[in-house]
């Protein structure tokens, strides 16, 4: 579904990431952890057509994905959560929602589906953006993303100054997304309320994939106690 | 005349001044709220809109109404494809850098600024109105064009008002507004937005200029002052707030209107320039800004 391969990226002249590969089946959780400033983000952003100067191979079902304009990328059913959340504060919810059916062209139906997975923002419809809770910016980040339909979700620190219920919906709704068969790539920082969803973790230093390991390696307390060390915990 | 009355003419020249100014400023504001950049040569698609108002006008013999509603129709496509095609051959390959937009508006300013001179010439050409009726107030005449000067105003506003709020167009141009990588990321093509906004921002400021010409007539440095008033009234409206900006130009364009004709224009305009000081102290964003985060 998604082959990244030695991929390189760019801020100005200033070299961000260091040939980094991965490959992401479908209904597969990857998850990428490291430390702040590690170049996680920048990987999302590479593959989302937000970095200005990438080099390497980034495919997605077999289709190319580098040199292709940002805005093409989300039609190809690439979803994107940033991190922050970055709603448009000053729209409502409804409007937050409306810009996610465009990307694609989805309709009622689709929002109808997104708002009974998230019946808090049915509630708030018409309230801005911006007032909502943490917890409610989060799920409405979420669902603006979902409005597209994807069939690959990109989502960078979605636990993020969340409160323990709001990490368990969060992690609750991953699942159920991988149960339909959606890709995920998740950045992370809080391994406890990822390790159960993942399939593979990836541990990014400096720009550089440094280590990885799949959900059965890292079960094993040695791995986990090395995945831990890797990110300071 | 009385000082009632005397007031009530300012007023009503300080409106027709406030809504064509309204407009012009409107055009700016929204070039500033979506693509973050400072358009210098603004007051520029101003004077070009009034002179080809003058050139299309010169154009239809007998009735000026009809010249008139065909420049009404013609020039602020003109105008606004002169604005696009200054940003597709420009702007988008300096990627809408603030600073480098400021001085490339600048060198957009002296080339419509002398292909003015160098095609029409430097004497100020007059339009006739379209319409030549004199409604009687009770204390004084006023002019009915300058009435609809007014209303054609309000309804534009309005139109903008609506388009901006309730169609899908209005919602890209907001969310292009408040976070361009993310509407790029939820698949709005920001360019070709940007192409769009810089074209109607212009196209915005000629509708004023068709409208002000039959009163003011067209000179090819007429540009300078509209461009000033704007940018004092986008600064107190707060940049890129639409409402602000048309609260901003009712305040400026009254005062400047009713202190011209009380006083002198040179009061209103230094007048207006302290205020902006003031809003500046007080509110650093401007009446409606909000600070981007």
């Amino acid at each position: 579904m998604l082959v990244v391969d030695n991929l390189v990226s760019y801020y100005a002249n200033i070299k961000i990431l260091n040939e980094i590969s991965f490959n992401l089946n479908q209904g597969q959780v990857l998850c990428l952890l490291g430390r702040n400033g590690a170049g996680k983000t920048t990987i999302l952003k590479s593959i989302m057509g937000l970095v200005d100067h990438t080099n390497g191979l980034i495919l997605f079902n077999d289709e190319k994905l580098s040199g292709v304009s940002a805005h093409f990328i989300p039609k190809k059913g690439i979803g994107y959560v940033p991190q922050g959340r970055r709603l448009f504060s000053e729209l409502t919810v409804e409007e937050n929602l409306e810009i996610g059916l465009l990307t694609r062209k989805k309709g009622e139906k689709t929002k109808e589906k997104i708002l009974n997975m998230f019946p808090k923002l049915k509630e708030r419809i018409n309230q801005i953006s911006g007032t909502l809770s943490g917890g409610e910016q989060q799920m409405l980040a979420l669902a603006r993303a979902l409005c597209i339909e994807p069939n690959l979700l990109l989502l960078d620190e979605p636990t993020e100054g969340l409160q323990p219920s709001m990490i368990s919906l969060i992690r609750n709704s991953i699942l159920e997304l991988k149960k339909q068969g959606v890709s995920i790539l998740l950045v992370e920082q809080r391994v406890e309320a990822i390790l159960p969803v993942a399939d593979e973790v990836i541990i990014i230093e400096s720009g550089s994939k440094i280590f990885s390991a799949s959900s059965k390696e890292f079960k094993n307390k040695a791995t986990l106690k090395k995945i831990y060390g890797f990110i300071g915990l | 005349m009385e000082l009632g009355p005397y007031l009530l003419f300012a007023s009503l020249e300080g409106l027709v001044h406030a809504a064509v100014l309204s407009l012009i400023a409107l055009g700016l504001s929204l070039v500033f709220g979506v693509m973050r950049i400072v358009n210098v040569a603004h007051g520029e698609f101003f004077m070009l809109g009034a002179i080809i108002t003058w050139w299309v006008s010169s154009f239809v013999s007998g009735n000026p109404a009809i010249g008139f509603l065909l420049a009404l129709l013609v020039v602020p496509i003109i105008v606004g494809m002169t604005a696009v095609l200054s940003d597709w051959l420009i702007l988008r390959h300096l990627k809408y850098d603030p600073e480098a937009t400021i001085i490339a508006t600048i060198g957009i300013l002296y080339i419509i600024q002398q292909f003015a001179l160098m095609t029409f010439g430097p004497d100020a050409k007059p339009v006739e109105q379209p319409f030549n009726i004199r409604l009687d107030l009770y204390w004084f005449g006023f002019s009915a064009y300058k009435f609809f000067v007014i209303f054609s105003a309000i309804i534009l506003l309005l139109a903008i008002w609506l388009v901006m709020s309730k169609t899908k167009f209005g919602l890209i141009l907001r969310a292009t507004q408040l976070d361009s990588e993310t509407a790029q990321a939820f698949g709005i093509p920001i360019s070709r937005v940007y192409n769009i906004v810089f074209g109607l921002g212009a196209a915005i400021a000629a509708v004023g200029a068709v409208l002000i010409v039959p009163i003011q007539q067209a000179h090819y440095l007429m540009g300078g002052e509209p461009l000033l008033l704007a940018f004092i009234v986008v600064i107190i409206g707060g940049l890129g707030s639409l409402k602000g900006t048309v609260a901003a130009a009712i305040l400026i364009g009254m005062s400047d209107g009713i202190i011209s004709v009380f006083f002198s224009p040179n009061i209103a305009k230094i007048l207006a320039t302290l205020l902006v000081v003031v809003v500046l102290i007080i509110k650093p964003n401007g009446l409606f800004g909000t600070t981007k985060t």
